[in-house]
């Protein structure tokens, strides 16, 4: 193996593990500004192939998950135009600040993620069923409320209460293990 | 809905109209803190879905623990892509290179005969080249591999991705049949195919989806490759075999959308603005986009289903689910809706009635294997013919029995999700107040030969036909048994000894995919 393909393959191992760390913010990034699911992982996929092509240019030096942010960024706007009349979207100036902060708070997304699977587990079985619908079935609140009998506005109220229970439940975790 | 939580809630939940977004959108960009919070709930947001998805999550943790088409083995496949296109790109240079230097002594060489500085050779010129094996091997991929991603192109330092440089490589041809492009290109199997729109214009084509999916295109046929899992069908029609891996595959069309949900589906677009979904496996979700709202109505087809999407209507109506429709497209199908026994109406062969109370000789019937103890008769007015009896009827001499082998191999992946169903079908009859009896059965066996099941028809006693010498219709549906790969049917009398006086006629075995609602796709 030339010494060339040995720094490209080491490269490459690099690259992977970069990408497979910063992989869930990045979604996560994406989601915000892509609530559906399905594009929103259509986006991530484009992205995937961007880091690949531009890995050459990444600084070792520098983070590595707010470049991937940034290109997710790029190929946001880029889907935005291409559906220039969907609804929900979004304006460029409010996904830079957006994506700022998810350049700063990248760090926070591990432990969250961590921390939630105690706090789902001790939600009401009824409230891990709504959350069950929205999330595992992708059900918008209009069609829970028609699975349910519920009204939409009481799927809505319910959804919120409960990303306000699980968020407070997230902080209280994270203080607890953080004190001594 | 005014509080900026709750705004950011109905955001996610896609129910935000356009002043509640304007709204949201001001008072994240009024300060930093604003967006950092709207970033954790949408962290927050994306943790929930992630949870409830675990087989998307497998990037957490080793890439190497998970092979059903994870994020990480995304890039993985790119990656391992990159490495072949790299060695290929190299071997193709090299080989280039090569050949330009043999082409430059050619040309030095006829420069040379031209000024006479040698003699003519008057033997045909010959140019033999060596080509390393391994560097021949390369080369050829290399050719096949406008194909293959070309991952390190230098991009333009702009804020842009620029697409056009070169976009990855989506699909490949892994088969074709007569197929030709509009551009007249011949679609040849491994072929690969990216981010573009194709005509298909002659043929049949199987693209193979970088994260598994199969889809199967009958020309005419205009379509869009848009991801690994996702195609835009303008016209024409698509059969789809989704695996596990794949699940979420999804097929957009002007009026609507259909995502897989691990199975086998087909979708038909007969002009623009309607499409017909057929679903033969699992489970496929069907959305109407409806022509004058941003609204979709979705509905969840399962096995027999079929449904039409009309986005001038704004109609998702149900149609008659069809198999034969897409034989062309999936061989199996030919085995559906269609009487697999040969000559069960017993006309192939030429034969006679009654003469002086004399039957014809027994003899050959085509298409059954049986003993010389069977033949076929033609009616006459001894017997009352069944209605669409044709000329000839089957009877049994003494213990005569006839049988016909069916394969059902080709069948097996949807036969053994217990969602083929039978029809075994016949008319039998009997002489008179005689009780002699005609057992239709049809035996399953696996793929040794092995039973594995029976049914059979219920028999026409003396009773049952008031002592009249004629025919009756009997029936009965069942579902393949699992592991069923082939189907004996067997006319069986039912006395070992003497005459038999018991009639068959119009015999029929059909298959069909079974309508239910059975998850083919559960784990």
């Amino acid at each position: 193996m030339g010494e060339t393909t040995k720094n490209s393959d080491e490269r490459q191992r690099r690259l992977v593990s970069a990408w497979t760390a910063a992989v869930p913010v990045v979604t996560s990034f994406i989601r915000s500004a892509v609530p559906n699911f399905h594009d929103a992982e259509d986006i991530l996929q484009q992205v995937a192939e961007v880091v690949l092509e531009r890995f050459n240019e990444f600084d070792d030096s520098k983070p590595f998950v707010p470049w991937a942010v940034g290109i997710a960024r790029l190929k946001i706007l880029e889907n935005h135009r291409k559906k220039a009349r969907c609804p929900q979207m979004l304006s460029s100036e409010t996904l830079k600040k957006i994506a700022a902060a998810y350049q700063d708070q990248s760090s926070l997304f591990g432990p969250m993620r961590d921390a939630l699977d105690l706090c789902i587990e001790k939600l009401h079985p009824r409230g891990r069923r709504l959350l069950e619908m929205r999330y595992r079935e992708d059900k918008k609140p209009t069609v829970i409320a028609e699975d349910t009998g519920e009204t939409a506005n009481n799927i809505r109220v319910a959804l919120h209460r409960l990303r306000n229970i699980l968020a407070k439940c997230i902080t209280q975790t994270l203080a607890n293990r953080s004190t001594p | 809905m005014n509080a900026p939580i709750l705004l950011i809630h109905g955001y996610l939940d896609g129910q935000l109209d356009n002043q509640q977004l304007a709204v949201l959108e001001a008072w994240i960009n009024e300060r930093p803190g604003n967006a950092a919070l709207f970033a954790r709930q949408t962290m927050l947001h994306s943790c929930i879905r992630d949870k409830f998805h675990p087989s998307e999550t497998a990037y957490v943790g080793s890439f190497s623990c998970d092979e059903s088409g994870s994020r990480a083995d995304f890039l993985l496949e790119i990656v391992e892509q990159e490495r072949v296109a790299r060695i290929e790109r190299e071997a193709a240079a090299a080989l280039e290179k090569q050949q330009q230097e043999a082409r430059d002594a050619e040309r030095r060489e006829s420069m040379r005969q031209l000024a006479g500085l040698s003699k003519p050779d008057n033997k045909p010129h010959t140019r033999h080249y060596v080509i390393p094996k391994p560097l021949f091997y390369g080369s050829i991929g290399a050719l096949v591999a406008v194909v293959v991603v070309y991952l390190y192109s230098a991009l333009p330092d702009g804020s842009t991705v620029d697409n056009s440089v070169a976009s990855p490589v989506l699909a490949e041809v892994t088969a074709s049949n007569e197929a030709f492009f509009g551009s007249g290109e011949k679609v040849e199997r491994g072929l690969s195919l990216r981010n573009a729109t194709h005509e298909l214009s002659t043929g049949t084509i199987e693209l193979t989806f970088a994260r598994g999916a199969r889809i199967t295109l009958q020309a005419p046929a205009e379509f869009e490759l848009l991801s690994t899992d996702r195609i835009r069908l303008k016209s024409g029609g698509l059969v789809g075999a989704v695996p596990k891996a794949a699940r979420g595959f999804t097929v957009e069309t002007s009026a609507g959308q259909i995502v897989d949900l691990g199975t086998r589906f087909a979708v038909l677009v007969p002009e623009g603005d309607i499409t017909d979904v057929h679903v033969f496996q699992g489970r496929v979700v069907t959305s109407l986009q409806e022509s004058s709202k941003t609204s979709i109505t979705s509905r969840e087809l399962t096995p027999g289903d079929a449904v039409r999407l009309d986005r001038t209507q704004n109609t998702m109506n149900e149609i008659e689910f069809q198999t034969r429709t897409f034989a062309t497209m999936v061989p199996s199908f030919k085995l559906l809706e269609n009487n697999l026994i040969l000559n069960g109406g017993f006309e192939a062969d030429p034969t006679s009635t009654w003469e002086d109370e004399t039957p014809p000789p027994a003899g050959p019937i085509s298409g059954w294997k049986h003993d010389s103890k069977c033949r076929t008769i033609q009616y006459s007015d001894l017997v009352i013919a069944p209605p669409n009896g044709g000329l000839n009827y089957y009877q049994p001499v003494f213990h005569g029995v006839a049988t016909q082998q069916i394969d059902l191999s080709i069948l097996s992946e949807l036969t053994d999700d217990g969602i083929v169903s039978f029809e075994l079908s016949g008319w039998l009859g009997g002489y008179k107040d005689q009780d002699d009896r005609l057992q239709v059965v049809a035996v399953f066996l696996d793929k040794t030969g092995r039973e594995v099941g029976r049914s059979s028809l219920e028999p026409v006693t003396r009773a049952d036909r008031q002592n009249q010498t004629t025919l009756l219709s009997r029936n009965i549906k069942g579902t393949l048994p699992a592991r069923t790969r082939q189907v004996q049917i067997r006319l069986d009398p039912d006395k070992s000894s003497g005459k038999c006086d018991a009639y068959a006629d119009n015999v029929s075995f059909e298959l069909s995919i079974e309508r239910s609602g059975h998850d083919a796709t559960s784990d």
